[in-house]
């Protein structure tokens, strides 16, 4: 009798890591199979918490345990490199063949909840969490930054109408006030840019925060199902969080609405979190 | 029959298996992941023994093939060990593949089981797979059952296994996949990188022949050759992984 399992299997690729290498048919599989294990799922919660600890894209690890089919000569091969590729929100697995070097062969990406789960959980947001000490801390820190950008921002767009104005008063008197105004509109251009590259090191330490504190309060990574009930309102809001953004004091999180029947929609939803006035 | 001599015959062959992932007729033999190859043996040397007690003969080819001959028995059958997960139906994942990301598999055993198979060496013939853990190490019940089924096949065969067989033959099929794997194994460094690429736009390959610093491949029936010359590095390779290649080499020097 064969225990109940959870064996998976995908289909295979060819990579083009090495445009020079042309690799004969024979060592392209063309199925991938691999057993779902508890092991495996620690191995992935730990590459995605090491994502979230040094904000990386993606993690690989050498992966045992993968069986590869090749059709054309109806055989499993042994001895192949195999590398699990792990990122926010799916894996993938790829190998390479003795004698070869680099991965050649791939699979397609598949989503960590689909894998987990039949029917993908809905988690619900407690806003209360947001009291504790460490959830206070990063939106302190993000409050902050929130403060930094907008005050960059101000900066930004005060220079703005300088520029045109000054460039306006270049072309009207052209050749009768000399104001050395090319200097004086390059230094401008050159402050703005400074600005928006400052504004933008800031959004993106904000959207890191706060992917930190939904994680770190919330447990939700990227792909996870949320359903959401305002205060004010009664109907629910549920999506599948892909993205999120600070405006101000609220915080964002998009991605595309589940419909009734439990299937992921197109329209996009937003859930608005709102960490209040600063005191 | 020194069942020792078979056995490190095939543990030297070992070396020669990585060309069954370029070959397109892969050689039978003891595809075994590295860590359970000598578990492996073990259980081939137990058979060999129930085998010789039977009065079989056995012989291992260059390519680590395993052939055995019952007493009295114009017929011979090729003995294969794998570790294959228990998927048969590979050709059903393929077509659901083709509309959904993966397929997921409940009751199935992916491990890798062990499985004997064995195959009469005749066209056409299929392979009848073995699962070793069914047996639980009593090999004289399991070589009985592998010749219990090999002369029920036999009793069916009204005419002789193809005509001269031998134990070391080597193919065109054989050279080609020692091409495509040296031109891997060496990189562009060698000729064989190039001349496998070329092979793999070549739609028919009536023959290849490898003699000394010279490749030759006809292409059709009409004499459509072309030659490609190697050096030393590429005679070291075929010394090593081609069937023959040094008794060529030999007759020339002579």
């Amino acid at each position: 009798m064969t225990t109940k399992n959870n064996i998976i299997c995908l289909g295979v690729n060819e990579l083009y890591q090495d445009k020079q290498v042309q690799y004969p048919p024979t060592t392209l599989p063309t199925l991938c199979f691999f057993e779902f294990t508890q092991t495996l799922q620690d191995t992935i919660d730990n590459a995605i918490r090491l994502l979230f600890e040094q904000s990386l894209h993606e993690v690989t690890i050498q992966a045992s345990n993968v069986n590869w089919y090749f059709n054309l000569t109806d055989r499993y091969h042994h001895n192949i490199r195999s590398l699990m590729h792990v990122d926010a929100m799916n894996i993938s697995f790829s190998g390479s063949l003795r004698p070869y070097k680099q991965s050649h062969f791939s699979t397609a990406k598949i989503s960590i909840n689909q894998l987990k789960f039949n029917q993908i959980p809905i988690n619900s947001i407690n806003l209360h969490q947001l009291t504790s000490p460490l959830a206070k801390g990063l939106i302190n820190k993000i409050k902050h930054l929130s403060r930094q950008y907008s005050e960059q921002e101000d900066l930004y767009y005060a220079i703005e109408p300088i520029v045109s104005h000054l460039r306006e008063l270049d072309e009207t008197t052209a050749f009768v006030i000399h104001l050395d105004s090319d200097l004086q509109l390059g230094l401008l251009n050159k402050k703005g840019n400074e600005l928006y590259a400052k504004m933008e090191t800031i959004e993106t330490e904000m959207n890191y925060l706060s992917e930190q504190l939904l994680y770190q309060i919330f447990g939700l990574t990227k792909g996870d199902w949320l359903s959401y009930i305002p205060a004010n309102s009664e109907t629910s809001t549920q999506l599948q969080f892909e993205q999120c953004r600070v405006y101000g004091t609220t915080l964002n999180i998009i991605g595309p609405c589940i419909t009734k029947a439990g299937l992921l929609g197109k329209k996009e939803q937003y859930i608005y979190i709102e960490f209040g006035e600063e005191k | 029959m020194n069942i020792q001599k078979l056995i490190s015959s095939v543990r030297q062959a070992k070396k020669l298996r990585p060309l069954n992932d370029f070959h397109r007729i892969p050689r039978s033999g003891i595809d075994i992941i590295d860590i359970e190859f000598n578990n492996a043996l073990l259980l081939l040397k137990e058979l060999f023994k129930q085998f010789k007690a039977s009065g079989c003969k056995i012989d291992i080819s260059f390519y680590g093939e395993v052939f055995v001959s019952p007493p009295e028995s114009v017929h011979r059958f090729e003995l294969a060990i794998s570790n294959r997960p228990n998927i048969n139906n590979a050709e059903y994942l393929l077509k659901k593949l083709e509309s959904v990301h993966f397929v997921k598999l409940d009751n199935i055993d992916a491990d890798n089981t062990l499985v004997i198979s064995i195959k009469t060496i005749r066209p056409r013939a299929q392979w009848k797979h073995y699962l070793v853990s069914e047996f639980k190490n009593d090999y004289d019940l399991f070589a009985e059952t592998i010749l219990k089924e090999l002369n029920q096949r036999v009793r069916y065969y009204n005419n002789q296994d193809t005509n001269e067989w031998t134990v070391n033959y080597s193919t065109t099929e054989d050279k080609i996949a020692a091409i495509h794997f040296g031109g891997a194994l060496l990189g562009p460094v060698s000729m064989l990188f190039y001349l496998s690429k070329y092979l793999r736009k070549v739609i028919y390959v009536n023959d290849i022949s490898i003699t000394e610093m010279q490749i030759t491949v006809n292409k059709s029936y009409f004499n459509e050759e072309s030659n490609h010359y190697f050096g030393k590095k590429e005679d070291t390779f075929f010394k090593k992984y081609l069937l023959g290649y040094n008794a060529m080499s030999h007759g020339h020097d002579k």
